[in-house]
């Protein structure tokens, strides 16, 4: 038979690897129990809608999904976020606000690349029912000292906080569309003349920038009436939306065709919107120099400066924390997705990571109780850590206090005496002394040799009648 | 892997649908004719290729016969491997275009959607349906590809609808609203009231050769096979692009000619001119000139010829041209990392 082989982006973990990882755990639970976060497990396997509202679809596709024997569509979870809102607003879980909940487990994603992990461990926490710039700091900071914790030193802070973009998107009137437009594209802006270019070539192919329609029919349909327009519309069309539609009423197909003209986006607001995107994205640094260059700017584009004051709130929270030796940089281009963030955003970076990939990092998404069926809007954040990453920063001196125990003797039957060295074996046990059961039938020698590889100290022989001889290993 | 030890190159050939017919025409094409005994039978020979027997197949099982080693090297259509063959598998493309088979992976949605002209706008209604509590349903063959296609143009609420039949009346008959599907022309697509998106294209796809890798690295007389169907292919491909072009030039001596045709260095053939003597009835100095060029400069070819004296220009299609070395079996060493 052939050997079948490990799925790629997946990994074995032998016994030292594994017992860092449950050590790492163990020190992290420790830790974020200590103030106060209590620990919940969910399901690994959800129905796949709810990753999909979360992610606004942004995970699709790197989420394993496939049809369940009952044929619902579910999927691997590729975050916990989603799951421990879920059990929220599911009312499987609850408790007095804010609750404070840990967790930890396997999360899966797919990545196309042959090389990339595929199945990932994350480590996180959430707070659910509190909006204040305290809480966004206490969950900053718990990102940041939890490493600390772990004796992991050299890791930075990279803070955003969409209010800013926001208040661009606001005070342009852009559409929902033109929103997620940017908001996704906002890492790539923040490249410089290149990134903005490329942008701008994404956005003209999406119809973004130059308007499909000719400008003398937008134009009329903006002049007419709502009911004028329908008629024109109508009149025109009637004779072109015949046949099948699909699951659309050719009523449908009209007034979405009518919709797109009246809702025509003035191109010029979103190269407005791209380029302060990109000025905005181009500065980052210490918090405090950075946001006098930020009112500057904001400034120079004429617009409110208001906008930075929740940004400064949450700098101002972060201080008591004393952020000893993580150094913090102030990034309002940095949106991570476009998933439901709402308020802050931040990353944990480290030297000896590659660009772009994390430690971690989380924010604020107060839509997403809403967003997931709960009755009304409760705000939330939440950080996550990636600790397959952790492990490569861990500092060398990282001991594995797991807690097992080292075998100390080999039990040996002598002259098939399984009966009398099974039950010394667990008198030893009882004892407090790790013990392993000669199961092979070897002779004094071969247990010998077998307890020298094995770096086991004593030999129990261990005869019919019950006696035992002891015996040095050497 | 299927335990195979004997030297015998197994190639599997489609037993069915549009692939049929003009693969046992290629092979002809290319000098190795299918003989099957009987059509019942479903293996056959090719007699000028010792050591190969050909597997008949259904196109869609080709991919994953290759993967499995139960055959060395298959003729597929580049939409059936690219849909079925799994990424970490042991199938790699040995011969990408074969010049046959062509045809597009396509996104057809209704005419009479007005509103939709590009993969965008479709993204966009799809995310319109859903807040109304429906879902965009696309019917095809090719759940992968179309599903990683969807995806990578920000469409990410559709459900698949797996169809075994006609997928072009799907959208009429109600169970889908959009298709994508196999196009040679895109007649059949006009006829269903279905329209292309500007950006709706999946995947170009033509036959092509692919193999087991594992398979050929470590047999080296099916690999020797191999690298003799390769040439056969690959002769008969690049014959394709050139024509022979012969004509009589006069002049002063073979060097006198050469000069002349050579004026033109991109029409002087693959390497450059064959030139003998012509020995005329009057005594006058005559020499055929042959040369080599791309089909798509033929007339520009001739009139060079003409413009440096050339009469009795005469063009004649060549069945084969073997280059220096083989191009296709380089690159297929090169891919089983045995260079």
């Amino acid at each position: 038979m052939d050997i079948i082989q490990r799925l790629s982006g997946t990994t074995d973990l032998g016994p030292s690897d594994w017992k860092r990882v449950l050590t790492v755990q163990a020190q992290l639970r420790t830790f974020l129990s200590k103030r106060g976060y209590q620990i919940i497990a969910t399901p690994m396997l959800e129905q796949t809608e709810l990753f999909l509202r979360k992610s606004g679809g942004e995970l699709a596709a790197k989420m394993y999904t496939f049809t369940d024997p009952s044929g619902r569509r579910v999927s691997l979870r590729p975050e916990f976020t989603s799951s421990v809102v879920r059990a929220y607003v599911e009312g499987s879980l609850r408790g007095r606000l804010p609750l404070r909940w840990q967790y930890s487990g396997t999360v899966f994603r797919y990545e196309p690349d042959q090389e990339s992990t595929r199945e990932y461990s994350q480590l996180g926490a959430e707070i659910i029912g509190a909006g204040s710039p305290e809480a966004d700091a206490e969950i900053i900071a718990l990102a940041a000292h939890g490493l600390t914790s772990l004796g992991v030193s050299g890791h930075r802070l990279r803070i955003g906080h969409l209010a800013v973009i926001n208040g661009v998107f606001e005070a342009l009137g852009l559409s929902e569309r033109a929103r997620v437009f940017v908001l996704s594209n906002l890492g790539e802006l923040a490249q410089g003349a290149e990134g903005l270019e490329r942008v701008r070539q994404r956005a003209t192919a999406l119809g973004l920038l130059n308007s499909r329609a000719p400008k003398e029919l937008t134009g009329l349909v903006k002049r007419l009436g709502a009911e004028d327009a329908q008629q024109m519309i109508e009149g025109f069309l009637a004779d072109a939306v015949t046949g099948p539609t699909g699951q659309r009423t050719p009523e449908e197909v009209m007034s979405r065709y009518l919709r797109k003209l009246q809702e025509q986006e003035d191109p010029a607001q979103i190269e407005r919107a791209l380029e302060i995107g990109a000025s905005l994205s181009s500065v980052t640094g210490a918090p405090g120099i950075t946001l006098g260059k930020l009112r500057r700017l904001l400034r120079k584009f004429k617009l409110n400066a208001s906008t930075l004051e929740p940004v400064e709130a949450v700098l101002d929270a972060l201080t008591p924390y004393q952020m000893r030796g993580v150094p913090v940089t102030l990034d309002v281009g940095m949106a991570r997705g476009i998933a439901y963030y709402s308020g802050v955003v931040f990353e944990i970076e480290h030297p000896r990571l590659p660009d772009g990939i994390s430690l971690g990092g989380g924010g604020r998404y107060n839509g997403l109780v809403k967003a997931l069926g709960g009755r009304r809007d409760v705000p939330a954040l939440g950080f996550a850590y990636g600790l397959d990453r952790v492990l490569k920063v861990l500092p060398r001196s990282f001991a594995t206090d797991f807690g097992d125990a080292e075998v100390e003797t080999l039990v040996v039957p002598v002259s098939s005496a399984n009966g009398a060295a099974v039950e010394a074996a667990e008198r030893l046990r009882a004892d407090g002394v790790a013990a392993e059961l000669d199961v092979l039938g070897h002779d004094e020698a071969e247990a010998m040799r077998y307890a020298l590889q094995k770096g086991i100290r004593k030999l129990l022989l261990v005869k019919p009648d019950g006696t035992s001889d002891e015996r040095q290993v050497r | 892997m299927n335990g195979r030890s004997d030297s015998i190159l197994r190639l599997a050939i489609p037993s069915d649908g549009e692939m049929y017919e003009p693969t046992l025409k290629f092979m002809e094409a290319c000098g190795m004719s299918v003989w099957r005994p009987s059509p019942r039978r479903y293996t056959a020979v090719i007699p000028a290729i010792k050591g190969l027997e050909v597997h008949f197949q259904r196109g869609a099982d080709i991919t994953s016969k290759v993967e499995a080693g139960n055959v060395d090297l298959g003729v597929v259509g580049l939409d059936r491997f690219q849909e079925y063959r799994t990424e970490d598998g042991d199938s790699l493309l040995v011969m990408p275009d074969l010049g046959f088979g062509r045809c597009e992976l396509v996104v057809g949605v209704p005419d009479s959607w007005v509103d939709v002209s590009t993969m965008a706008d479709l993204a966009d209604l799809s995310a319109e349906l859903r807040e109304s509590g429906r879902e965009l349903r696309v019917a095809t063959k090719y759940p992968r590809l179309v599903q990683r296609f969807l995806f990578n143009h920000g469409l990410n609420y559709f459900s698949l609808q797996q169809v075994t039949g006609t997928l072009e009346a799907a959208p009429a008959m109600g169970y889908a609203d959009i298709i994508v599907d196999i196009s040679a022309t895109g007649v059949t697509m006009r006829e269903n009231r279905l329209k292309t998106l500007e950006d709706g294209s999946v995947l170009a796809s033509e036959g092509c050769l692919i193999g087991n890798r594992a398979l050929l690295q470590e047999h080296s007389e099916r690999l020797e096979a191999t690298r003799e169907v390769l040439e056969r292919m690959e002769a008969y491909l690049n014959a394709g692009d050139y024509c022979r072009v012969t004509a009589n030039i006069q002049g002063s001596s073979e060097e006198a000619v050469a000069a002349q045709v050579l004026e033109r260095p991109d029409l002087a053939g693959l390497q450059g001119p064959t030139i003998s003597r012509v020995f005329a009835a009057d005594g006058s100095q005559w020499y055929a000139v042959t040369v080599f060029v791309h089909k798509r400069r033929l007339t520009t070819a001739v009139d060079h010829f003409r413009a440096i004296g050339g009469s009795s220009v005469s063009v004649s299609d060549t069945e084969y041209i073997f280059h220096q070395e083989s191009r296709a079996y380089r690159s297929l060493l090169g891919a089983l990392g045995l260079k």
